[in-house]
């Protein structure tokens, strides 16, 4: 694993432990490493992943709103907002020569669900389900 | 007292979350209006009287820092304090937005104390009902 995504980890790990209350888990024995949502940033000098499948983004929007009475668009935007976190705190603790304001997040979903991107992808686990984070070296 | 506060972030649920971070205050009179940008805060503070704002700074059409630029070129709420919510974590960016207008910067994630305590220092104690402590001891936002 290249340094950039050591750091990329923790800090993902750090924000999804203090914001949505998880830890992150040992790999299950078997799991589907295939995903409905891609938030990314594609800056010149930052470009991240975060994927997720369609049953941990409900989760993490669930502990994030505090409630279960939201619909798919709460549930982008909380993906938006996780990967919003992880950069700004990945460029405040490893990149402090960033020369822009944190570039705000995009997101896709599949239609079907799919792999995640051709970047090497780290996948931290939650509830048993993979999130995939990925970044450019 | 009743409150009204402004939140202008372009993430709805960023906006639902800090909806709730202050609710979970226990402020006793509570009235907050939301905008999605600059451009809709700007149209709000033109025609409503706000006692508190909470901005974001990266949102599409007009960012947090022109938005609060705007408000003081026009004249508009001049001693309504702001807050400035931010993913920002770098010393010299806070430094900036805190040599803006805003009364204080608050990092995310961040923590329910941390809103009450500028709501404190703005407002005082008188505006909360009593032993709501218990209820968001330990949150994080």
């Amino acid at each position: 694993m290249s340094q950039k995504m050591k750091n990329l980890r923790e800090v993902t790990s750090k924000v999804i432990e203090q914001m949505f209350f998880m830890n992150e888990e040992t790999v299950p024995d078997t799991y589907d490493a295939k995903y409905k949502y891609c938030a990314y940033i594609d800056h010149a000098e930052l470009k991240i992943n975060l994927c997720c499948g369609n049953d941990l983004t409900k989760i993490l929007t669930e502990n994030f709103l505090g409630t279960e009475d939201f619909d798919e668009n709460d549930m982008k935007d909380v993906l938006k907002e996780i990967l919003n976190m992880i950069a700004g705190n990945y460029v405040g603790e490893y990149l402090r020569e960033f020369p822009d304001s944190i570039p705000v997040p995009k997101i896709i979903s599949f239609s079907k669900n799919a792999k995640s991107n051709n970047m090497p992808c780290e996948t931290l686990f939650y509830e048993g389900l993979p999130l995939c984070i990925s970044i450019e070296d | 007292m009743s409150l009204s506060l402004l939140i202008v972030d372009d993430s709805s649920s960023m906006r639902k979350v800090l909806k709730k971070a202050v609710n979970m205050c226990g402020i006793s009179s509570l009235h907050i209006l939301e905008a999605a940008n600059g451009v809709e805060a700007l149209e709000v503070v033109k025609n409503e009287w706000v006692d508190l704002i909470f901005t974001d700074i990266n949102m599409p059409q007009m960012d947090g820092l022109m938005f609060i630029e705007k408000m003081h070129e026009k004249g508009l709420l001049t001693q309504t304090p702001i807050i400035i919510i931010t993913s920002e974590k770098r010393e010299e960016e806070l430094m900036k937005l805190k040599n803006t207008r805003a009364y204080s910067v608050i990092t995310k994630p961040f923590r329910v104390e941390e809103i009450k305590e500028n709501l404190v220092n703005i407002f005082g104690e008188e505006i909360f009902h009593e032993s709501e402590d218990e209820e968001f001891e330990g949150s994080d936002f």
